[in-house]
């Protein structure tokens, strides 16, 4: 009747019934892809201030509703410098997803082809999230493998020079492109091509910020852009004709030169951008200088 | 069942075969339950007449008048009797059986409702110690007002020490029958609620009076996992009577009748709507991460407002470590004991019946300014068009001319410029309420025999509230039965079945129900409105609201198995098993019909739901728990007591739901998943616990002078992992009788006790979370599936993902809880003036609280370490005074207590206020001082211009940073001296103008009782309230205008303008825009005072006479009428009540008010 402590005690190992473990991510295609979906919402599309706010930040654009007498903040040195910000803090978040999944990887059963079309992914999106850092911060803290708080060293050691994440966001983006499937994971999914436009993209800028900061190696950026591009260039030679319809949409599917698109569906996923334009919910507008420059 | 035994038997025969037929009994008392037992109304009075009739047929009629059960003719040939005649009416039967065995060749005896004859001379002396047969000792056993003690315990005791007592229990007319033999020296009389008489038995007299008892220190308290008399308490234990707390109050919610009846014990309910819970606190905060107590009975958790609070003896809270101890991890904010009413051994079936029939209705609603009012107020504070277009102008001369003239618009409204004018006054909060009535009916059925008590009852409860229609609505059906069956002398057992089925429905989206009345103007058309088109379409005002959205629907069930075997080998010592089975059911119904309607303020045509659908959700709780405890009494000598406690609990709690919904419904009328064509979405959630523990504890007392107490709990919980799962903690208590010192004794008429109680004791708290949400695997990292931000191409629908596991800190444990506290217990006067005291210090430490930020490179939220302190001090008094004046009996009671906490420990270095900080008192409140109203002589003269505005202040007066004030604006104090009035940077060092300027807590809460009973009638009063509390309302209700969404309110109209400069509230711009926020800032002018006072309840009773009901099969009849909530001392505006937590429901200012209850009832006792 009386039961023994070692007894009672295996009486309270209970597990969730509805929480998988991170030993289930790698389990099938199915779990991993299941797992990569949240990879995607590092595209912010219009979605809340993400995009608006590095327009906020320019003097094309203005918030009416927080900024009545349209001066600019930065102009009137009204900017705090926060204690925090999104820009630095989520990003690492998703890389810590990311890593959890490459964490995995040495443990994982599955073949080749489809593990490496997972890292692939991974690692994808691992440099799409260095890349904002990048060019936010220049120096940023690179990190392998998933840190933990009692990490010294991921947490408070050295940033890592700028030269050598870009190394490392290029060595990531060629080997995602070299195993990322053909079709990838269908439609509106990454696909190598996908990857070869944010070579073509990441190559461009960080090839022309050595270049102009007189560093070395801008080339071998500068390359593996020109590479992807020509790829790109030959696999889809017209591009679709209206400019404004590939921003004002409802679908983009099937469009011309489209690759991946942030799409948007009544009681799905919607955005704000257009509630808050000229409306007394933000007041967005243009400034006179955006309206000049047309 | 009326069998005369001519066998003839032995004395001792018949006490076998006596046995025999108890034990069958028994056996069929445990198959059928309760019903078989037959109502034991014994008269003990006969009336007879006969004329020369065999002896045998005259015992028959007197055994089927007197209800005894046997007639039992020993060795007696009853055909040798002669031939009676008598003629008696109502005579006792004692002195009949006298009268008939006069002159018979036969002796007889009574004894247990047996009427034994035996041959022989009839003589007084029954049996002759020859036969060692021994003697019969009859009595009766009443109160001082001469009614008769039913059930009361009669013992003999011997003058060898160690023999066996003789123990019988009086009947339903307060008489027993006790065998004496020649040793037997001491009678001893004992029931409840009354001093035990005790007397020689040469000395007893045929009635026996017991005193009632003033005092309850006779009385034991229910203590965790069994009961102590209270004198010996050493904890801090408040312990109540159910009856005296709801006696016939209309309520059916258990924590409800128990706010204000404890101190320390804070009940708060949110509003008035039926079947909402209260939350519960013992003390004061408990930690940042929240807490509550444990609420248990049978020593098994419970939900406190699922059980019936007609089925409740008495509430016992433990309010110190050193009392709640035992029950371990759960218990570190306090236990509250509930302890259900059982039947009683020997004791009569006796059946009760209570029935409330309350009328409710609300009070303190608020009250809207009339449309020319508001409209005139909109104009001062300088609006030229309502938000919907109307001219402010134009509406203010429309409503000017249909003041004079109503019959100029007969509509109540007219058309200018294709604009509608609502012009009617109109009240929509009055319109979508209408009086509410509630039912409340209990029966109940106790009794018992020698060895089987029983008590089954029903409960119903009905309330249809307030709002129009009767989709507000909570019905419950209680059913509870007990019974308690001693199977030997050392074996019983028990068995308690609580089945609860309650029903509740609710208007959806009942918070923008409240919203919307509360924030449209005094104008908005009501009813219907009919469109060019020829539809008549519905406002989408509340009360069509109510009338036309079909309601949410919650309903379920509980059923709870209570399961007990108690093994008593040897005197003194018991062991106990329980086992309690609880399943709980809740579903949850929503219909989402699209309709059609109007909207009252902008007229557009509008449809609601325009998405179909229907939602269903079910969940299930088992809960598994198995207490086994030994116990162990031993008394060394006289002087030494002893008492010992050793145990084991093991619980296991598994939920599951399923939620599942359905879009597009094919017709409203028939709403389900079935008959709905769209997509379905369903999900299910698991959550389990599970919980083992060792207990145990020693008491101690010294000649019942010093008193001590050891308690200890190993705890172990499922929400740790390995290695860190078990904590241990112990507590001690003690305890001095100073009324029972020597030097004490000459002032015992005085002073008839005098106890200073002390305890210490350290519980860790089990985590159940961190920021109020429940986490049942805070060790486990997993990954939850959730809706991505990416839509899935083939279907349109948004990808189900899976989450990132979160990160768990390695070294996270308990919170540990240590209290400390001191008592003093002081009886006067023979108890009539009870004082109870208790101060304490309660210590949260090692609370959970995100620690030291971690770099974001960690990239997910730093876990939470136990990193914060807390410590709550606070005290408790309760008095009171219970005496009688020849027959007007009369008590008061009052309680108060008080308790502040504040942080010892915080991680906060900058001093940010928006954080806990190292000092801060708990529910502080910062603001500024307010100075008073902006002036004109403030002002450069002639600076101001003719709106009074853009003027220059003088120097010296401080404005707000940045803000061109006016005269009329609140001038706050520049408590800084900077010249400006600012919030700084919002830190300690730097909170710019801002103070503390008041304290949300509730301070000083009391509880004032009174009961008076004089010959039939009785009163009762109950008065709750709270002295001192400062609470900032900021909403609709309070403010006026806050956004031009809002209504303006009668109590709004005393607003500064010129020339109304000693206004209440300060300028008001148009749309309140301008300065209106800055003169709302949290200041001290407008911070309100939370105190309130609230005559909970007030009931007249009236009992019928004794001598009306004779004859009648009704016991007794009690009339009553009580009133709930009838006043209400407050202090804040119309509308607006200090005890409503408005953000529940919504915190527009909108919420279900309190109800105020007219109840009648009547109570029936069979």
């Amino acid at each position: 009747m009386l039961c023994v402590a070692q007894s009672c005690n295996s009486k309270l190992d209970l597990k969730p019934k509805d929480q998988l473990t991170v030993e289930n991510i790698l389990e099938s295609n199915h779990t991993a892809l299941t797992y990569t979906l949240q990879f995607y919402e590092a595209f912010a599309g219009y979605k809340g201030n993400e995009m608006l706010n590095k327009e906020w930040d320019g003097d094309l654009f203005d918030r009416g509703a927080v900024n009545p007498t349209g001066e600019s903040p930065w102009a009137y040195n009204r900017v705090n410098v926060p204690n925090s910000s999104d820009l630095y803090t989520i990003p690492f978040q998703r890389i810590r997803s990311i890593n959890v999944l490459l964490d995995q990887a040495d443990k994982s059963s599955m073949n080749e082809a489809d593990l490496n079309h997972w890292k692939g992914i991974a690692y994808f999106f691992r440099a799409y999230n260095y890349f904002e850092l990048l060019r936010y911060y220049g120096d940023i803290k690179w990190l392998e493998h998933t840190a933990q708080d009692t990490d010294m060293e991921a947490l408070y050691g050295n940033r890592t020079p700028r030269t050598e994440v870009a190394d490392n966001i290029l060595r990531d983006l060629k080997f995602a492109v070299e195993h990322i499937k053909a079709e990838g994971n269908g439609r509106n999914t990454i696909t190598p091509d996908v990857v070869r436009a944010f070579i073509s993209r990441f190559g461009l800028f960080e090839g022309t910020w050595r270049k102009y900061h007189k560093q070395s190696g801008s080339e071998v950026f500068l390359k593996a852009s020109f590479d992807a591009s020509s790829v790109l260039l030959t696999k889809y030679p017209s591009l679709h004709e209206n400019y404004d319809e590939l921003f004002n949409s409802n679908d983009l599917a099937g469009v011309k030169g489209v690759l991946l698109y942030k799409q948007y569906v009544p009681t799905q996923l919607t955005h704000t951008a257009a509630t808050f334009s000229r409306s007394s919910s933000g007041r967005h507008d243009l400034t006179k200088k955006a309206v000049d420059m047309f | 069942m009326y069998r005369i035994i001519t066998k003839k038997y032995s004395f001792e025969e018949y006490l076998i075969y006596k046995i025999l037929l108890r034990m069958k009994w028994t056996g069929i008392m445990l198959l059928v339950g309760m019903l078989q037992l037959s109502a034991n109304t014994n008269a003990q009075k006969v009336s007879l007449s006969f004329h020369n009739a065999p002896l045998e047929k005259v015992l028959n009629e007197i055994k089927k008048q007197s209800g005894y059960d046997y007639i039992i003719y020993s060795s007696a040939n009853l055909s040798k009797a002669k031939k009676i005649s008598i003629e008696t009416k109502s005579v006792e039967l004692s002195s009949v059986l006298k009268k008939i065995f006069k002159d018979q060749p036969f002796k007889y005896s009574i004894a247990s409702n047996t009427i034994i004859v035996k041959e022989g001379k009839s003589s007084r002396e029954f049996f002759s110690k020859e036969q060692e047969i021994q003697q019969v000792l009859r009595g009766k056993v009443q109160n001082e007002k001469g009614e008769p003690i039913v059930g009361a315990t009669v013992q003999i005791t011997d003058k060898k020490v160690d023999s066996d007592k003789v123990v019988v229990y009086t009947n339903s007319l307060g008489n027993f029958e006790i065998t004496i033999n020649p040793d037997s020296e001491f009678l001893e009389v004992s029931s409840v609620g009354y001093i035990t008489f005790k007397t020689k038995i040469s000395a007893v007299r045929e009635v026996i009076t017991l005193q009632e008892a003033v005092t309850e220190l006779e009385d034991i308290v229910v203590v965790g996992y069994g009961v102590q008399k209270k004198a010996n308490l050493t904890g801090a234990i408040s312990s109540v009577d159910m009856k005296d707390v709801i006696g016939n109050r209309p309520i059916s919610s258990t924590s409800q009748a128990l706010q204000g009846a404890i101190p320390g014990l804070q009940v708060t309910t949110n509003s008035g709507r039926p079947g909402l819970n209260s939350s519960i606190n013992v003390r004061g905060m408990t930690s940042i991460n929240g807490g509550t107590p444990l609420v248990l009975m049978d020593n098994v958790p419970v939900d406190i407002d699922k059980v019936n609070p007609q089925d409740i003896e008495t509430v016992t809270v433990l309010k110190d470590a050193a009392a709640s101890s035992i029950y371990g991890a759960r218990a570190s904010f306090g236990v509250i004991l509930i302890t259900t009413k059982k039947g009683s051994f020997n004791q009569p079936t006796k059946i009760d019946y209570n029935g409330n029939f309350t009328s409710t209705n609300s009070y303190d609603l608020p009250e809207k300014a009339t449309p020319l009012e508001m409209i005139q107020a909109l104009k001062n504070w300088g609006t030229q068009n309502y938000w919907t277009g109307q001219n402010i102008d134009s509406w203010l001369k429309l409503l000017q001319e249909y003041e004079g003239n109503p019959s100029l618009y007969p509509e109540g409204k007219t058309v200018l410029n294709g604009l509608n004018y609502p012009l009617a006054k109109t009240d929509v909060i009055r319109d979508m309420m209408e009086p509410g009535f509630e039912l409340l009916q209990n029966l109940s059925l106790t009794g018992g025999n020698a060895n089987t008590a029983y008590r089954i009852s029903l409960g119903y409860v009905d309330e249809d509230g307030i709002l129009y229609t009767s989709n507000d609505r909570y019905k419950k059906y209680n059913l509870n039965a007990s019974i308690n069956t001693k199977v030997s002398e050392s074996f019983s057992t028990a068995l308690n079945v609580l089945y609860l089925n309650d029903n509740q429905t609710t208007p959806k989206n009942i918070g923008t129900l409240f919203r919307n009345a509360i924030s449209v103007g005094s104008f908005v058309p009501t009813g219907t409105f009919i469109t060019e088109t020829g539809e008549v379409l519905p406002y989408n005002n509340p009360d069509n609201l109510l009338k036309y959205e079909s309601p949410r629907n919650n309903f379920g069930d509980q059923l709870r198995l209570f399961g007990m075997l108690k093994y008593s080998p040897f005197n003194g010592f018991d062991i106990n098993a329980e086992y309690t089975f609880t399943k709980s059911r809740d579903n949850d119904r929503a219909t989402f019909a699209s309709w059609k309607y109007i909207n009252a303020t902008t007229y557009d045509i509008a449809t609601m739901n325009p998405n179909s659908s229907y939602a269903r959700n079910f969940s299930n709780t088992d809960n598994h728990a198995l207490n086994v405890y030994a116990s162990y009494e031993h008394k060394i000598n006289s002087r030494h007591a002893l008492k010992g406690l050793l145990g084991v609990n093991y619980e296991k709690n598994s939920f599951e739901s399923i939620n599942s919904s359905r879009n597009d419904l094919l017709s409203s009328s028939v709403p389900s998943l079935s008959t709905s064509t769209g997509i379905t979405q369903s999900s299910d959630s698991f959550n389990q616990y599970a919980l083992s523990g060792y207990f145990g504890r020693i008491n101690y007392a010294f000649e019942n002078r010093y008193l001590l107490e050891l308690n200890g709990r190993f705890d172990g919980s499922s929400r740790f992992p390995k290695g860190r799962r078990f904590g241990f903690f112990p507590s001690m208590s003690f305890g001095w009788n100073i009324s029972e010192e020597k030097f004490m004794l000459p002032y015992k008429s005085i002073i008839s006790e005098l106890k200073i109680r002390g305890s210490h004791g350290e519980i860790g708290n089990q985590v159940y979370g961190h920021g109020g949400v429940q986490n049942y695997y805070p060790h486990f990292s997993g990954l939850e599936t959730r809706n991505v931000e990416w839509i899935d191409p083939a279907t349109n629908v948004r990808f189900l993902g899976l989450t990132t596991p979160s990160l768990v800190s390695a070294n996270f444990t308990w919170e540990t809880v240590s209290t400390s506290n001191l008592g003093v217990d002081l009886g006067l006067w023979n108890h009539k003036l009870q004082v109870n005291f208790d101060i304490y210090r309660r210590k949260t430490s090692d609370m959970l609280a995100e620690g030291s930020k971690l770099p974001a490179t960690l990239g997910a939220k730093a876990p939470i370490q136990n990193v914060a302190d807390l410590q709550t001090d606070g005290w408790e008094l309760a008095l009171r005074w219970k005496d009688k004046i020849n027959e007007l009996k009369y008590s008061l009671g009052f309680n108060l207590s008080d308790n502040q906490a504040k942080i010892t420990k915080f991680d906060n270095p900058a001093g940010l206020l928006s954080q806990y900080y190292v000092g801060q008192r708990l529910g502080e409140i910062w603001g500024f001082t307010t100075q008073g109203f902006f002036t004109v002589d403030d002002f450069e003269s002639g600076s101001l211009d003719e709106d009074l505005m853009n003027g220059k202040l003088k120097e010296g007066i401080a404005p707000y940073r940045g803000t061109p004030q006016n005269p009329g604006d609140i001038r706050y104090v520049d408590l800084n001296g900077d010249g400006e009035i600012f919030i700084g940077n919002e830190t300690l060092d730097n909170p710019g103008d801002r103070s503390v300027i008041g304290n949300n807590n509730r301070r000083f809460q009391y509880g004032i009782t009174g009961a008076l009973e004089y010959k039939n009638v009785d009163m009762s009063f109950f008065l709750q309230g709270v002295a001192k509390r400062d609470i900032w309302i900021s909403n609709q209700l309070y403010w006026p205008y806050q956004t031009n969404f809002e209504a303006v309110y009668k109590h709004h109209l005393d607003y500064w303008t010129p020339g109304n400069s000693d206004a209440f509230y300060p300028r008001n711009y148009r749309d309140a825009t301008g300065n209106t926020g800055i003169s709302r800032h949290v200041q001290t002018k407008y911070l309100s005072n939370g105190a309130y006072l609230r005559v909970r309840n007030i009931t007249l009773g009236y009992t019928f006479p004794q001598d009306i009901l004779k004859g009648v099969f009704i016991k007794n009849v009690r009339l009553f009428l009580s009133g709930e909530n009838l006043f209400v001392f407050k202090h804040t505006p119309k509308g607006i009540d200090p005890e409503i937590n408005y953000s529940v429901e919504s915190n527009s200012g909108g919420a279900y008010p309190f109800l105020r209850k007219y109840s009648f009832g009547l109570n029936l006792n069979f």
